[in-house]
């Protein structure tokens, strides 16, 4: 797959045909994709996907059947112990003792690398400054993942590989920790984050690798999957006074306008709102109560997995 | 994973002392086992010192006094607890939770925990001993003619024969439940061996005669010859060498880091407890079908109700139903006899798989039977064959 890059940053990840089973299992058939420096990189699929089991070869925790991988330059197989200490990874599944203190979780893992972070300053970011004494076992879901977070940071790490970070969170949280995500991107840490949540790939990821029963359906920024999707949106909108629908029409964004009772439904691509919108103004009109139902990346999602089961079942291969 | 061979640089000392230091605080904040393996034997030492009876010399013990022969078993007591109990324990349930897999994350690997996890261990069976003894000789004049090149030689050896046992319990069970359960097995019968139901020279020949080759046994033989002042003799010595050699090379060789694989291979060893039969029905049958024959056809005494099965890893583990497919019939009274059928659905024919096990083998042997005569008498037809090839 020929892969667009974001921007001409260096490469830190590159995965090339990665494959892995588990006995008769295929969890992961055929993975490529590069993540570049300061991006946050998404991994997106559904649940059984082969996400976990990509970033866990990636982390050098477990031994890929076939493919290259190359993490900074690394190879996870053969020089384990010098990539962890330059990739902070939080996994699912993966936990402290339930008696132990948060100050003194964060010293021990401290103490693992070579240059660790001011384990103070990351609680005290990560807002967990008042839990510094209280048992692992007590903290909430929000919070044992942001000491997650900060486990995956101390070591002060170039890439940060974050696996279903908020899982389980209520939105109030998931959005402190989509927050807290752009902040650590921003301190320079190139972010792989796995997530099975659209909205959250689409708003925090620069790009993302669709990828589905073991193998990468796209790669790409999230707004370009839709396209690549070749599905369109639509702007829901009630207009102060009727504008003909040539006016929309003409405007190259515009495919289509339907009208449903009081609204009006404009179908197209691009920058669709802005368009008509502007063209409402133009005529002096005001476009009210304006909704997109443009297709989200979740639309893509379907949309692309929805054509790769079609393939798999015209090739045989029920899933 | 890579195989750790640390390299020991300054900034890896001190992540090897925070581990051992968070061992530490960790053990002092769930104490049950430190009340056990140093609490209760402290405690025994002074009930038997203070009673008269119990520390002069007595003719059944071969001229010694209850108190110096029970001294030994006490230390091995400790070696039980630690080694057999909780080493394992707490090595399967970091394991479970996900800590190990957590810190195969770091540069340091999941190795050093288990090294860590060791050394406070050994740490507690020094401190325990040296109660025992001094706790002996100060409050109560236990004499013993010790030889203390011998007594170190003597629980070296243990300590490697125990905690190699440990180990391997850890490295075969896929839960902490699992390795409390090995190790509540293993502690009747070792402590026995080691004389905790009094001194073996109590019993006939033959029992010490089978005792001096268990390890707790010969670990007991080894300190009560040192703690005597004698040379512990090579017997004991090299049966204690050879639990420590074999069982410490299996666990080497078989200890799985990830949760995974420690089941796969824990569910493995159920699996030979367990009996599977396979029957292969004609026609496509649904749970329901099957669950219905099983209802009607089977004596009133067995309940056939649907599956559940268990959810959520760490928290929140609850049951919910395991579909249609999967039934559970049990003999209401007594529970014992208990099979999980499982209906798969193969083009042209269904295959019904039954599963029972774990308890008494003939209650095991005679619900899965009478589960697939019904099913045989009920759903099959004249062709229907049962196979012996589960899949």
């Amino acid at each position: 797959m020929s892969e667009v890059l974001a921007n001409d940053s260096p490469v830190v990840i590159a995965v090339e045909h990665l494959h892995k089973a588990y006995g008769a299992t295929v969890a992961v058939d055929d993975v490529s994709f590069s993540v570049q420096a300061g991006e946050i990189f998404g991994v997106l699929g559904r649940n059984g996907a082969g996400k976990t089991t990509t970033v866990e070869c990636l982390s050098g925790l477990r031994v890929p059947d076939g493919g290259c991988l190359d993490v900074l330059g690394l190879d996870p197989r053969e020089d384990g112990r010098e990539l962890h200490e330059r990739v902070g990874v939080q996994l699912q599944e993966s936990a402290l003792p339930p008696k132990i203190r948060v100050a003194e979780a964060v010293e021990l893992y401290a103490s693992f690398y070579r240059r660790p972070a001011d384990g103070d300053h990351l609680l005290d970011v990560l807002g967990l400054d008042e839990k510094r004494g209280s048992y692992y076992r007590d903290l909430s879901g929000g919070q044992q993942q942001r000491l997650s977070i900060v486990l995956a940071l101390i070591g002060q790490p170039e890439i940060a590989i974050l696996d279903e970070l908020t899982t389980g969170l209520d939105p109030q949280a998931r959005r402190e920790t989509w927050e807290l995500i752009e902040d650590v991107r921003d301190s320079g840490v190139t972010i792989v984050l796995v997530t099975h949540f659209m909205e959250e790939a689409e708003r925090l990821c620069n790009r993302v690798a669709l990828i589905d029963h073991g193998k990468v359906i796209a790669v790409g920024p999230p707004a370009n999957l839709g396209e690549q999707a070749s599905t369109s949106k639509r702007v829901r909108l009630r207009a102060s006074d009727q504008l003909s629908d040539k006016v929309l029409e003409s405007l190259p964004e515009v495919s289509a306008v339907e009208h449903h009772g009081p609204d009006l439904v404009v179908i197209g691509s691009g920058d669709l709102v802005t368009a008509v919108v502007l063209a409402f103004d133009r005529a002096g009109l005001v476009a009210k109560d304006v909704r997109t139902e443009s297709s989200t990346l979740e639309d893509a999602f379907l949309a692309l997995t929805d054509a790769a089961d079609a393939e798999a079942t015209a090739g045989g291969l029920t899933p | 994973m890579s195989t750790p061979v640390a390299a020991f640089s300054p900034s890896r000392h001190r992540a090897y002392r925070m581990l051992v230091l968070t061992e530490l605080r960790l053990a002092w904040r769930t104490p049950s086992y430190l009340v056990v393996a140093l609490g209760i034997p402290v405690l025994l030492t002074v009930i038997f010192g203070s009673i008269p009876s119990l520390t002069e010399p007595s003719k059944t013990f071969g001229g010694a006094s209850f108190f110096t022969i029970y001294t030994p078993t006490l230390m091995v007591l400790v070696l039980i607890v630690l080694g057999f109990v909780s080493l394992p324990a707490s090595m399967a349930t970091y394991r479970q939770q996900g800590v190990l897999h957590r810190m195969s994350t770091t540069p340091v690997p999941a190795s050093a925990l288990l090294g860590a996890q060791v050394a406070v261990n050994v740490g507690f069976v020094l401190v325990s001993v040296a109660l025992i003894l001094g706790v002996g000789a100060g409050a109560f004049n236990l004499v013993l003619p010790l030889q203390f090149g011998w007594l170190v030689l003597s629980l070296a050896l243990s300590v490697g024969a125990m905690f190699g046992i440990g180990l391997c319990i850890a490295a075969f069970a896929g839960s902490g439940r699992i390795a409390l359960a090995i190790g509540g097995l293993l502690f009747y019968p070792m402590a026995f061996c080691a004389g905790m139901y009094g001194p073996l020279t109590v019993y006939p020949n033959v029992v010490r005669q089978i005792a001096k080759w268990a390890p707790t046994g010969a670990a007991f033989n080894a300190l009560h010859d040192s703690l005597g002042g004698h040379f512990p003799g090579w017997m004991s010595l090299g049966v204690l060498v050879a639990y420590a050699v074999v069982f410490s090379a299996i666990a080497v060789r078989w200890f799985r880091w990830d949760v995974e694989r420690a089941q796969i291979r824990s569910g493995r060893i159920l699996a030979l407890l367990t009996l599977t039969l396979t029957v292969a029905l004609p026609g496509d049958l649904s749970g329901e079908q099957v669950t219905r024959a099983l209802s009607d056809g089977l004596s009133p005494r067995y309940a056939v109700e649907p599956a559940t099965k268990f959810r959520g890893r760490l928290f929140g583990l609850r049951t919910v139903p395991a579909g249609p497919d999967v039934i559970v019939v049990s003999t209401g009274v007594s529970g014992l006899g208990r099979a999980e059928v499982r209906v798969v659905r193969t083009p042209g024919d269904t295959r019904v798989r039954i599963r029972s096990g774990g308890q008494v083998l003939y209650s095991a042997l005679s619900v899965a039977s009478r589960v697939r005569r019904v099913l045989q008498r009920d759903l099959g037809d004249v062709r229907s064959r049962p196979t012996n090839r589960s899949t």
